[in-house]
């Protein structure tokens, strides 16, 4: 058997890790492509378990069309990530099938290197990136184990390894800071993406928010320059729902610019980073006033808004003020917002009519109605009964049970029918603190909706009927979902310590989402000129790296010359000098040649230096070969009269002139 | 006396024997110094049973001539059980193989199964007749020679009996000059008779208790487990007891150099004879010389 070539104990190694680096493209790929994968990796590890050959060339050219022309097929492209993936892991399956060199396992390993990098263009996830940094620890560490004659022991490999990535990680920081950025995203997400990410929707029926409650996935976060709102005035403004077919609430088509307006009250400055969702809207605080994202506009509905879907994750700073002032209500909008459907919910019709008559004036009519709320035996719960096609007269009149949702809902219909424009706002209430980075994190599960009333004199004002029914979901801060329930300060909590640690990990995924992933060309920018070089552009920064490069690149060559000749170096380096300085007469010394072999040479050809060349070289091959540290006389004295005969023979040979 | 002077009388003597072969006799006296098993390959006519002899009379040695032949029997070598008629009891009689320098003359001309008796003994060191161990004397050395495979009635040595001899030396012919001399010299046979004991099987031992105390640097074990790596790309690389046989014979030749470390040259000029008879040159194109000149010098 070839010495270089691999066995099972190579392939076994090789596979697990080609089965680590494939993990996180597994929901993305066909099944057959997992099969066939599968199937090339049983049975080269059968084979050479056996220690039989590959298969032989016809049988795996044969397998490799038919597999390209299904992946084809399925996907009619070997473009795009989805089937250049697909390609890959392919690929790397049909390798392992007919790897018989170390050569291979190379092939292999850089094959997982991209796959990797294709895994994290799916999805950049902190998490899949350890992940994924820790396969190619282990993949790199395999190709050693398998590469070299003798398989040292894995702790010594993986801190080999990790020296090795440590030193990869000047040319990194080198290659991250400074390559040019493109201004928009290297990646569109596809349709198919934004079908998974859950969100609020522009729609709004009875018992859809209930299903977000159960999300813990973090919608946006928040951080405050100065001043945070109370809690009850963290309203996360989300779509406005202004179109009710008597069961379901949806955003009116199309949304008008809002025209400049005089913000009142208090200002709240603060960053926003959103996590991607399907829809264009940005959350902000009520009302937002200004915000540094050019692409973006206010709607008439005070919805700020951008002309795509957040598909990759955004930070905008905003700023919002506590009230508006009363707005010169254009009355098409007004009109929008008192429709109902016809012939739908009359009891609740009915009973409003009522209400408004006795009550007298809109503003007595409002409070009429909350008090109703809250004398009334409403509940507040997330498992209601399920509604019908009148479901605001089945909800006011039988039921009674329901959230948000439902109260916003019914609290609206009750408006419009007594002639007050009402619509629904949906968006984010409330919020989780984390101390460790100082942001606000707003999960799925703060997803709330509430209503806005206009009334003449003032415009438009918040009415959170749910706060009437429940106030406690309003008022309290929810600090995570696991004391919630317990009714216990987080302090003397038991599990207090793993809400803690939640949150440090969060703290983290937020670093790691605004300072690595959202590293743009703006903030490139500002590094740079943090580094005091003015109007940065595309050419300074190509400059820039050409320089790092090739200060790293240079850094490397120095550690790994460094390492071929460890402290020996200086013996070492005087001894290529010396015989540098020989070459020069026109007898250069063969790498294959010894030192004293080489004196014989030089004292063969040329008589007159036999004497020094052979005293020289000689010395050098003493020093070299003939001295005994530790063990055989090795003493710390006979270790310095060593260091200076190196330093004499150095001296000797810097001095050495050779005609 | 020192170990110098002491090499350097057997050198002298040696090279009256057989002429213009020095590097030759410092590898054969490398292998005995490194208590390895040595064997000499070349055409009938040049001197391998000389230089054995010479050997064996140098290092004040007791001296068994073996001739292998086809019908050589393992009792011809290793000795028997004999009857005695007088005191009706078996009596052992040992086989020449129980003397402390055997030349075993022509080793692939005999039957496998002779030449594996002899190749058990030399890797144990002792022989087992009818139950009864006997250790062989010490030191114990055995002298194979051999004709080129390509000459008639011979039996190969397989590769695993080759393993077993440290050292393999070709002698080749003399130049014409030492050619001359020797025609004109005297009968190497009459000469020999003339030679003395240079020293005493004593003196061999010390001389071979010396060979391990020859220092090998951690530069030089790199330069040599290069190689080792070197020749294992190819098929048939050079075995654990190959390197460790390598090491042993450099440390033995820089005794024989006079010195007291193993340098890189001392390697490479035991490498062709510890090396070649493993590595099959003709199977893989990869000699000793090949390697050394594509391995540099760490």
């Amino acid at each position: 058997m070839k010495l270089n070539s691999v066995g099972f104990e190579q392939i076994k190694w090789i596979s697990l890790a080609l089965v680590l680096a494939l993990l996180p493209h597994v929901t993305d790929l066909p099944g057959w492509v997992l099969l066939i994968v599968g199937g090339t990796l049983s049975t080269r590890l059968y084979l050479s378990v056996r220690g039989l050959p590959p298969p032989p060339t016809v049988i795996r050219t044969l397998l490799a069309v038919f597999a390209m022309s299904l992946l084809f097929i399925t996907y009619r492209t070997f473009n795009g990530l989805h089937a250049g993936s697909a390609l890959l892991c392919l690929v790397a399956g049909f390798k392992v099938l007919e790897s018989r060199q170390q050569r291979d396992l190379a092939v292999i390993t850089l094959i997982i290197y991209f796959l990797s990098l294709a895994a994290l263009l799916a999805n950049a996830s902190f998490w899949l990136f350890a992940y994924l940094i820790s396969v190619c620890v282990f993949t790199c560490a395999t190709l050693l184990r398998s590469t070299t004659t003798y398989s040292p022991r894995w702790p010594k490999t993986l801190r080999y390894v990790g020296r090795v990535f440590l030193q990869a990680l000047p040319l990194t920081l080198c290659l991250w800071l400074l390559f040019p950025r493109f201004a928009g995203p290297l990646w569109q997400m596809t349709a198919e993406d934004h079908h998974a990410l859950t969100g609020l929707s522009d729609k709004m029926s009875p018992g859809d928010i209930s299903e977000l409650t159960q999300s813990e996935e973090v919608a946006f976060r928040v951080h405050f320059f100065a001043g945070t709102p109370a809690p009850a005035q963290r309203y996360w403004r989300g779509p406005v729902l202004s179109d009710f077919d008597g069961r379901t609430w949806s955003q009116s088509i199309p949304t008008h610019k809002l025209v400049a307006f005089q913000p009142r009250g208090t200002p709240y400055q603060y960053k926003i980073s959103v996590e991607p969702h399907p829809h264009q809207w940005i959350y902000t605080l009520d009302w937002p006033a200004r915000w540094n994202l050019s692409e973006a506009f206010l709607t008439n509905d005070y919805v700020l808004m951008q002309n795509e879907s957040v598909s990759v994750p955004l930070n905008v700073l905003v700023t919002s003020y506590s009230s508006v002032p009363p707005s010169i209500a254009d009355s098409v909008m007004l009109q929008r917002d008192l429709r109902l459907p016809f012939n739908q919910n009359p009891r609740t019709a009915l009973f409003a009519q009522r209400l408004r008559l006795s009550a007298g004036t809109d503003l007595a009519y409002v409070r009429a109605v909350l008090n109703q709320f809250t004398r009334e035996k409403f509940f507040y719960t997330l498992n209601p009964p399920k509604l019908d096609q009148n479901s605001v007269d089945e909800f006011l009149f039988s039921t009674k049970r329901g959230f948000c949702g439902h109260y916003a809902s019914a609290f609206a219909v009750l408006m419009r029918a007594a002639g007050i424009p009402a619509r629904v706002v949906t968006g984010y209430q409330g919020g989780v603190y984390n101390r460790f980075a100082d942001y606000w994190m707003i999960k799925q599960s703060d997803a709330h909706a509430w209503t806005e009333i206009w009334l003449a004199g003032t415009g438009w004002q918040r009415v959170d009927p749910t706060s009437f029914i429940a106030p406690e979901r309003i008022e309290h801060v929810i600090v995570d979902r696991l004391t919630e329930f317990s009714f216990v300060s987080r302090w003397n909590h038991p599990l207090s310590w793993f809400a803690d640690t939640r949150l440090r990990f969060d703290a983290l995924k937020q670093f790691w989402r605004n300072q690595i992933l959202n590293f743009n060309q703006q903030s490139q920018n500002k590094l740079l000129e943090f580094f005091l070089i003015r109007e940065p552009d595309t050419q300074k920064l190509v400059w820039l790296l050409s320089a790092g490069l090739a200060l790293s690149l240079g850094w490397l060559t120095w550690t790994i010359g460094g390492e071929l000749h460890v402290r020996r170096a200086p013996l070492i380096r005087a001894y290529q000098q010396l015989c540098a300085k020989f070459a020069t007469i026109g007898i250069s010394r063969r790498t294959h040649e010894g030192a004293e072999d080489y004196a014989q040479r030089i004292a063969d050809l040329r008589p007159d230096l036999a004497a020094l060349a052979t005293t020289l070289f000689r010395d050098y091959n003493k020093l070299r070969y003939g001295y005994r540290s530790g063990g055989g006389g090795g003493s710390a004295s006979s270790d310095r009269s060593y260091s200076l005969l190196v330093t004499q023979f150095i001296k000797t040979v810097r001095a050495l002139e050779i005609r | 006396m020192k170990p110098g002077a002491l090499i350097d009388s057997i050198l002298t003597q040696l090279n009256q024997i057989l002429l213009g072969k020095d590097y030759q006799i410092r590898l054969c006296l490398t292998c005995v110094l490194a208590r390895g098993h040595l064997l000499i390959e070349d055409i009938p006519g040049v001197g391998k049973t000389t230089l054995a002899h010479g050997l064996a009379q140098t290092l004040g040695l007791s001296f068994q001539r073996i001739q292998f032949t086809s019908d050589l029997l393992p009792a011809d070598v290793l000795g028997m059980s004999i009857f005695e008629r007088d005191t009706g009891q078996f009596r052992l009689q040992r086989g020449p193989i129980f003397s402390q320098l055997v030349l075993a003359d022509e080793i692939n001309r005999a039957s496998p199964k002779a030449q594996s008796a002899l190749l058990e003994a030399m890797e144990e060191h002792q022989v087992t007749l009818d139950g009864q161990t006997m250790q062989l004397p010490e030191p114990f050395c055995v002298i194979a020679t051999q004709n080129p495979q390509d000459q008639v009635g011979t039996f190969p040595l397989p590769e695993s009996q080759l393993d077993r001899f440290l050292m393999r030396v070709e002698l080749g012919y003399p130049t014409p000059g030492e050619e001359r001399e020797l025609l004109c010299g005297m009968d190497r046979r009459d000469l020999m008779a003339t030679f003395s004991n240079k020293i005493s099987a004593e003196d061999l031992i010390t001389l071979q208790t010396k060979v391990q105390e020859i220092h090998v640097a951690g530069a030089l074990l790199d330069y040599v487990q290069a190689l080792i790596a070197r020749s294992r790309q190819v098929n048939h690389g050079l075995s654990p007891r190959a390197a460790i046989g390598l090491v042993r014979a450099a440390r033995a030749y820089a005794l024989i150099e006079g010195r007291d470390a193993v340098m890189p040259e001392h390697v490479q000029a035991v490498l062709a004879s510890v090396a070649d008879h493993r590595l099959h040159p003709d199977k893989n194109g990869l000699t000793a010389a090949r390697l050394i000149e594509t391995v540099p010098i760490p």
